[in-house]
């Protein structure tokens, strides 16, 4: 296995980490609904999310240093760019999806709690991250990595 | 309808002709990863003109040597 790929199941498993933990903390009676009074939730979301991109920062300089002479031509960039356009279709179908959710179950009342915004802004970065990230391991699989 | 195109090459008989030329060898040659060279041998990526040049270049052959168009009608 490559040192590309090792990265890439590293930042898959960080990153879903991270979502288990925002599918937790979102799923517990009355994070949205009581959103203001969520201190402690909030600081463990922010801590979560430390921990997904200082890992993602801890891979990138790993992959930049010389010392571990790694290299990425442009089969790697093919791929990455792919993996962005599958990661963005994703992200686009997984707002649309939730919009429309949440305009269906709060139609008739008007209003929404505010808690559901945070959730899609938290979650918004979580399935942009696994989605490239997993969108790239299976490219890289279908090459036969 | 329009006629489709894979390309097709032979780029693992000729760098087996070269007996001492190994996939990590060739890599270093044109300037990209072992990996990549495994893709090309087995079909799976179409390299972009600077890497088939490359890989010309190195074995010393053609590009037309290595690579080829097979129409799919």
């Amino acid at each position: 296995m490559s040192k590309l790929m090792k990265i890439n199941i590293i930042q898959v498993v960080s990153w879903s980490i991270v979502a288990i933990g925002v599918l937790i903390i979102f799923s517990l009676l009355g994070t949205i609904e009581q959103w203001g009074d969520n201190r402690i939730k909030t600081i463990l979301l922010a801590l979560l999310f430390l921990l997904g991109y200082t890992l993602d920062f801890g891979l990138r300089m790993y992959e930049k240093s010389k010392k571990w002479g790694f290299r990425r031509d442009e089969r790697d960039r093919v791929i990455q760019s792919e993996a962005m356009s599958v990661g963005f279709v994703i992200l686009v179908l997984y707002i649309f999806i939730l919009s429309i959710f949440l305009y269906t179950k709060y139609e008739t009342d008007g209003f929404m709690p505010i808690g559901w915004v945070w959730l899609i802004a938290y979650s918004t970065v979580v399935v942009a991250n696994l989605s490239v990230g997993v969108s790239s391991l299976l490219l890289y699989r279908k090459q036969g990595y | 309808m329009g006629e489709q195109f894979d390309l097709n090459n032979r780029l693992k008989q000729i760098r087996r002709s070269r007996l001492d030329l190994t996939q990590q060898d060739l890599a270093d040659q044109v300037g990209c990863t072992r990996q990549t060279i495994i893709a090309l041998e087995q079909n799976k990526y179409n390299p972009s003109l600077i890497l088939a040049l490359r890989l010309a270049k190195a074995l010393e052959v053609t590009v037309e040597d290595i690579f080829s168009l097979k129409i799919n009608e």
